[in-house]
């Protein structure tokens, strides 16, 4: 059997056990919600998943730098491949502040990419508690996030018996108990003002009070004090440009996720799981790059002087 | 026109609206990598970032109006 047959044969099966699973776990609309919902009273299930990928992330740290060596094996040796990696990336785009804000950097690109890649496990948008909702009650709509959430006992429904469902009643919602972190405005919106902020300290560290001279420029005359308010406002800009791509970009992958597994599961959504694992390395990385590369422009000084003809 | 329909127009014509530029921006932007790299091979890892980089910002404009289409979807605006 040759390898594109084989993979034919998979393609197939994967397509037939997919209807099989459509037709066996009757599922109504899939249900996403914007906003991150509570679990508790004031806490998110995107702050909890937030401190999963928190101790997560330290836990390995410490395990990695508990008992360094000078030749590093198993896991000191992937954290230092990984951490080397990118200080040489980041030293490609700016040689001079890397060694100084590598370690923000850092923490933003590890925080993000397993932020992002934590919404892909499985139990993400299946697991959760099912509540009567109004919006469901009244309507014909059924709450139930996807095919797969019938498999897992829900910890309400699997008490109240005679299910003709597996998972949520009809007309009870699910409240998903994890959610991807940067699927959370608020997460990417204090993600965007820390790297806002630091991309600031650094031209008011590197240039002093004068950074404040690109905004507000009264020497250029009337055309440069224009240039100078735009580029107040880009600079304003970045925020919810930071804040929107990444939660776009994580948001609209858990959507298209939790519709192609409502159209067809098993078959369709793998491809797309790749794209988005694929999508969460390259918003991890697109953040810490524009922090760096804002960062060498907000350290230069005012173009158009003697010094900025150098390079133009 | 109730307001139901109106929210769904809505929702295709903000998304479909701002895939338009990014679409033509993304060809632009690989059309000048792929040359770049043909011209130049030895230098594709550098180009492919910095391809990686210009494709992202041209993207987030469809995102943006992505997020709008899904506010206005989900009847948050």
């Amino acid at each position: 059997m040759s390898g594109r047959n084989r993979i034919a044969t998979f393609a197939i099966v994967l397509i037939v056990l997919g209807i099989i699973a459509r037709i066996v776990f009757p599922t109504g609309e899939p249900a996403v919600s914007v906003r991150a919902e509570d679990i508790l009273p004031g806490f998110t299930n995107s702050m909890f998943v937030m401190i999963l990928v928190d101790i997560f992330l330290i836990v390995i740290a410490f395990l990695a730098t508990r008992n360094m060596q000078l030749v590093p094996r198993g896991l000191q040796n992937v954290v230092e491949a990984v951490i080397e990696a990118l200080f040489n990336f980041f030293s490609s785009i700016n040689k001079k502040y890397t060694p100084a804000a590598f370690p923000v950097l850092a923490t933003i690109f590890l925080l993000v990419i397993f932020s992002n890649w934590a919404g892909l496990l499985p139990g993400f948008g299946s697991i959760g508690f099912c509540y009567v909702s109004e919006e469901a009650a009244t309507g014909t709509r059924l709450a139930l996030s996807d095919p797969y959430a019938g498999l897992i006992p829900s910890p309400f429904a699997a008490a109240e018996g005679e299910s003709t469902y597996l998972g949520c009643q009809p007309g009870e919602s699910i409240i998903d108990l994890f959610r991807a972190p940067t699927a959370d405005l608020n997460m990417t919106l204090a993600l965007a003002l820390i790297a806002f902020v630091y991309i600031e300290y650094w031209g008011f560290k590197a240039l002093g009070i004068g950074y404040l001279g690109k905004f507000f420029n009264f020497k250029g005359g009337i055309v440069g004090f224009i240039v100078g308010v735009f580029e107040l406002i880009s600079e304003f800009a970045r925020i919810p440009a930071f804040m929107f791509r990444l939660f776009g970009n994580i948001f609209a992958g858990e959507v298209l996720l939790i519709v192609m597994i409502f159209l067809l599961p098993l078959a369709l959504p793998l491809p797309f799981y790749l794209f988005e694992v694929f999508i969460g390395f390259i918003q991890a990385f697109v953040f810490s790059v524009l922090t760096i590369a804002f960062i060498g422009l907000a350290v230069e000084a005012h173009g158009g002087h003697a010094e900025g003809e150098a390079h133009h | 026109m109730d307001v139901e329909a109106s929210r769904l127009i809505a929702t295709a014509l903000a998304i479909g609206l701002a895939a338009i530029g990014p679409g033509i921006g993304i060809g632009f932007i690989v059309s000048g990598a792929l040359q770049a790299i043909g011209r130049n091979p030895e230098a594709q890892g550098t180009i492919v970032t910095n391809m990686f980089i210009g494709i992202v910002f041209a993207e987030a404009l469809a995102i943006f109006g992505l997020v709008i289409a899904f506010l206005i979807g989900f009847g948050v605006i």
